[in-house]
């Protein structure tokens, strides 16, 4: 390595930035060259002076009482707000008999026991079988979100020619108050089965929302994702390839997020398609 | 208790106490941020109340300060950022070339033993008024990465712009550090005079922050 090339990547060495081969060139070549060592010692110099420098201010004291004040207010105010929303009871009469299981399991504290009597109402053998096809569904949706470019705009007819290929009514949910635009929609075929996606974006991010037949397309089987309930609906969510995945089903119809967004968010937004 | 996200995250008294720990570096990385003390004040108070209620998004046994900082970063740059003007200069001057190698050792020795050195308050009064002056984008790079010790990619998450951006402007912002710093060296006579050489040998004479500030003011 010359002199030249060591200047090029000095300063993310200096940072600690390049990759172990790259290192070590850098320190074979600082061994004999005390032109760059004394470089690199002045750059970690300034660095570290710039560090002192910029660092050595104390807050204010009082101001870091009414910091302390308003912090503790804070967590009192979202205390309250919490206990006040576990108060609240469920209305279990507008969940799915699925859902409503699933939120019996949460409020029992995954019970193991509890859980596989409610969840194997299918014979052991086709429990597994569908269990490992709906895995792969998880999959291929979150390929789907990853890989679909921009979809043709499309107007509002054009989910009512996507009813007969589905077999049910698409209805465009309203996520305008999470700041969610739409974008677009497209019919897609997931391992056999139609199911349509709507694209949105939410604050630069994209996020995918799918509307399928929930007994071709069992999401609520697949192990990865988790129940929990927003508002009273049972939504399963889990990561999946750093995307979030949440789905639930309202009125016999499935609904999937498959975003880069958090868990809690995926959740939110599919618990909110029918609001 | 139950999604994933919900597991990890702490209780608000945990979150609270392990958060407060982090202001007085926050409220440093603020005041060189905002050069105001009440601004600073705010910005820090801002960042707390809304890192609490984000708690969530918090991710337990990930950097704490990374994340305080990430937020902090955003709300200066939507609350107080104004440089439309520093920005469009960014792709336009050509900082380059502070000469290399031509420091005293007596510069380097000053910076190296700062605790030993006399001289060390004047070199750090110094470089906070150079730092104060660095255009805004430079300003942030340079406070996330030296002065906190972000990686890159913790830099670029909180500035919102890719890894190469935040490298360019470090270097820029470095650089307009060490002139200013070694300029300083030169005049309480620590560092040898430039060689005439040196800098005619650049493609244009060293950018100083002088020429930045009058660059800045005339229309362009």
């Amino acid at each position: 390595m010359s002199c030249e090339e060591l200047r090029s990547y000095l300063e993310a060495f200096v940072d600690d930035e390049l990759s172990p081969e790259r290192t070590l060139d850098v320190q074979a070549h600082l061994r004999h060259c005390s032109a760059c060592q004394a470089e690199v010692e002045l750059s970690r110099a300034i660095a570290r002076t710039t560090r002192h420098a910029a660092s050595d201010v104390c807050m204010c004291p009082d101001f870091e009482a009414r910091l302390r004040g308003s912090l503790a207010a804070e967590c009192k105010k979202l205390e309250s707000e919490q206990q006040h929303a576990h108060a609240r009871p469920l209305g279990w009469k507008t969940i799915a008999p699925l859902s409503a299981a699933a939120a019996a399991v949460l409020s029992l504290g995954f019970l193991a026991s509890q859980k596989s009597a409610l969840f194997n109402s299918n014979p052991p053998s086709v429990a597994v079988k569908q269990a490992s096809t709906a895995e792969n569904l998880v999959d291929l949706l979150v390929q789907h979100h990853t890989r679909s470019g921009n979809p043709e705009l499309m107007d509002s007819n054009a989910f009512n020619r996507m009813e007969p290929e589905l077999g049910f009514p698409v209805h465009p949910p309203n996520l305008d108050r999470y700041g969610a635009r739409f974008l677009g929609a497209s019919m897609v075929r997931i391992d056999q089965n139609q199911a349509a996606s709507l694209h949105y974006s939410l604050n630069g991010r994209r996020f995918t929302l799918y509307v399928y037949n929930p007994d071709q397309m069992p999401l609520r089987a697949v192990r990865a994702l988790h129940p929990t309930v927003v508002g009273n609906d049972a939504v399963f969510v889990g990561k999946r390839s750093g995307y979030s995945v949440a789905t639930c089903e309202k009125e016999g119809i499935g609904y999937a997020v498959a975003a880069d967004l958090t868990d809690r968010e995926s959740a939110e937004l599919v618990a909110a398609v029918d609001r | 208790m139950t999604t994933q996200t919900e597991k990890s995250s702490l209780p608000h008294r945990e979150f609270e106490s392990e958060a407060i720990g982090h202001a007085g570096s926050l409220y440093a990385v603020a005041l060189r941020m905002t050069r105001r003390q009440a601004d600073a004040e705010d910005l820090v108070q801002d960042t707390l109340l809304k890192a609490m209620r984000a708690r969530h998004q918090f991710q337990v046994g990930t950097n704490l300060r990374a994340w305080l900082l990430r937020i902090l970063t955003n709300t200066f740059i939507n609350k107080y950022k104004r440089g439309v003007l520093e920005r469009s200069l960014l792709g336009a001057a050509d900082l380059d070339p502070v000469s290399e190698g031509w420091v005293g050792s007596a510069t380097l020795r000053a910076l190296k033993d700062p605790e030993a050195h006399a001289l060390r308050p004047i070199l750090e009064e110094e470089i906070r008024a150079a730092l104060d002056e660095l255009p805004e984008d430079f300003r942030l790079a340079v406070l996330l990465v030296d002065m906190q010790e972000l990686s890159y990619k913790e830099a670029a998450d909180a500035l919102g712009c890719p890894i190469g951006t935040v490298m360019s402007r470090l270097h820029r912002g470095r650089r307009l550090l060490k002139t200013r710093l070694i300029d300083q060296a030169r005049a309480l006579g620590l560092a040898p005079e430039v060689p005439e050489t040196v800098v005619i040998e650049g493609v244009a004479a060293p950018v100083t922050l002088d020429s930045y500030r009058t660059k800045k003011a005339s229309p362009s």
